[in-house]
């Protein structure tokens, strides 16, 4: 059986430089498959596709809200052709309802374990229009590696710097964060993958880069101590969510290779500012994600905390506005009160106010998001503050021997497209 | 979290969005010629869907399983403090309103009140 994998484009954050990171949820989702189905992925990001590719099935793997609307035209297009289409991902389990207008199937959950039964239904010519393993969440022992191979692996080079690979070490949330889904996606149980296995998929990454997506590495401290115990001799560098606040950790991450974390910065508090000193302390650089937008703040609110990370030394910084995705609490919220204006999700990029901010005109609040962007990186391009951290990497790697020269053969490409060097 | 308390006698589970099994708080009083059901949100300690997400299926549920006469249903929905800074995790509470077609809630519609608006209704 021919799959056609296809990973829609979207369109990236306004005022952040682009970059194009190796998809992750479709090559662990193809690591589901039987061994005997023949997959062609195609990431539009970076590729390109004809509709008269030979597939038996077209499966689309969505991560974003912003890539359902091209998602959705892609399997029209393909099933008006006759193509049978099954989607699946975070977005589509966010938007299922929407989604099965343009599916033959939608599948809810995660695929280990059950891509077998599907494709026999499909090879039966009885495909379910919906697949609902939400309840049926899979042994993690079963988890990957993920396909790589499926990756066309030299379009994620800019100007010979190999992208970071991505990699997950655990599923499921406990925590209940405003504006995150992931305990709907993954459920509310912390669910770790065995160690052996994690050191089968870090041995098979052939990048000494990577970023580690598990949405925190703060639910478990000892399981957490024990993830970088696995990870120190791969000596590969890595970002991160947050990093669980403990001494012992912060080490052992330092000694596993931690190169920078995303550290949410949602007030001006010391605790943020003593957080911050204390990754740098342990050598871990940080780029802080910063939310604008919440009901907490006013427009003082935000200037302050604009002030505040000049005063707390981040590496990078990173803007977002609050955005109501489905399956979080903020999107509840809005809905009761009436307060989302907009609902295209391809406006759900997080760089577009799409809902009545509590204190302050969307207008305004758009406008704050543009200037934070412009005062964080007045003084230094963000182009500067990434060389400098990269910088940071290539120091350590040369210490400990794995450092790979920019790639000479891409010098004057950029994810596929020819640049100026 | 707490699921006990002034607002909470008992843990209410009910089958939420994609069957996924979720847990609310409950507290049902009955007056003359209504009954109030308070519907407390327990973040975390449930697994499934918010009572926001699913609160027209949960009304209906919750009328079926405790025999409730759905023309008498005064539905409040909880959101309990979380001793948060934020303001988002501040005690919430909201009648929520419903179009009913036959023993089925649609449409649900919240109008936030006060802590005091619940009590005086409790009293």
């Amino acid at each position: 059986m021919k799959i056609k994998l296809i990973y829609p484009k979207w369109s990236k954050l306004d005022g952040q430089t682009e970059f194009n990171l190796p998809p992750h949820g479709p090559i662990v989702f193809a690591a589901a498959l039987p061994g005997t189905v023949d997959v062609d992925f195609t990431d539009e990001n970076v590729q390109s596709f004809s509709y008269d590719d030979p597939a038996d099935l077209v499966c689309i793997s969505m991560m974003l809200t912003s890539q359902i609307k091209r998602g959705w035209e892609i399997a029209d297009t393909f099933r008006a052709k006759g193509k049978k289409v099954l989607f699946g991902g975070i977005s589509t389990m966010l938007h299922a309802e929407e989604t099965m207008k343009h599916a033959d199937s939608v599948f809810m959950g995660e695929a280990e374990g059950h891509m077998e039964e599907v494709l026999d239904d499909f090879s039966k010519g009885k495909l379910k229009k919906l697949y609902n393993f939400m309840n049926h969440q899979p042994d993690t022992q079963l988890v990957g590696p993920a396909r790589r191979d499926l990756l066309e692996r030299d379009l994620y080079y800019h100007k010979g710097v190999q992208m970071v690979d991505l990699f997950h070490a655990s599923r499921g949330c406990k925590y209940n964060c405003y504006p995150c889904a992931v305990s709907f996606l993954g459920g509310r149980n912390f669910r770790p993958r065995p160690f052996d296995r994690i050191a089968e998929e870090l041995d098979t990454i052939d990048n000494n880069r990577l970023f580690v997506v598990d949405n925190t590495l703060a639910q478990d401290i000892e399981w957490t101590k024990e993830l970088f115990r696995t990870m120190i001799p791969f000596k590969k560098k890595w970002c991160s969510h947050t990093i669980a606040d403990d001494p012992e950790v912060l080490d052992l991450a330092a000694q596993a290779g931690s190169w920078y974390v995303y550290q949410a910065v949602f007030d001006t508090s010391d605790y943020i500012k003593e957080r911050v000193k204390r990754y740098h302390d342990h050598g871990i650089s940080v780029e802080g994600t910063i939310l604008l937008g919440m009901d907490n703040q006013t427009e003082d609110d935000i200037k302050r905390l604009l002030d505040f990370l000049g005063e707390i030394n981040l590496d990078l910084a990173e803007f977002t506005v609050l955005t109501p995705f489905p399956e979080t609490k903020a999107y509840d919220d809005m809905l009761k009160e009436g307060r989302i204006f907009d609902h295209d999700w391809n406006h759900y990029t997080a760089d577009t106010v799409v809902f009545k901010p509590r204190h302050m005109s969307p207008e305004r609040l758009q406008e704050l998001y543009h200037s934070a962007w412009d005062s964080f990186y007045a003084s230094e391009s963000q182009e500067q503050k990434m060389f400098k951290l990269m910088m940071k990497v290539v120091e350590r790697e040369v210490l400990d021997g794995t450092y790979r020269k920019p790639r000479k053969d891409l010098m004057e490409s950029s994810f596929g497209k020819v640049v100026d060097r | 979290m707490k699921t006990s308390g002034k607002y909470v006698d008992y843990e209410f589970h009910f089958k939420g969005k994609w069957d996924v099994p979720g847990i609310c708080g409950l507290k049902v009083v009955q007056q003359t010629d209504k009954t109030i059901v308070i519907a407390t949100n327990l973040y975390e300690h449930n697994p499934g869907t918010s009572i926001s997400r699913w609160s027209a299926q949960l009304a209906t549920a919750i009328c079926k399983e405790l025999k409730i006469d759905p023309s008498q249903l005064i539905f409040i929905e909880h959101n309990p403090d979380r001793q948060s800074k934020l303001d988002f995790y501040k005690e919430t509470f909201d009648i929520v309103e419903f179009d009913r077609d036959g023993d089925l809630f649609t449409n649900p519609r919240w109008t936030r009140i006060s802590k005091k608006e619940v009590d005086d209704m409790l009293s």
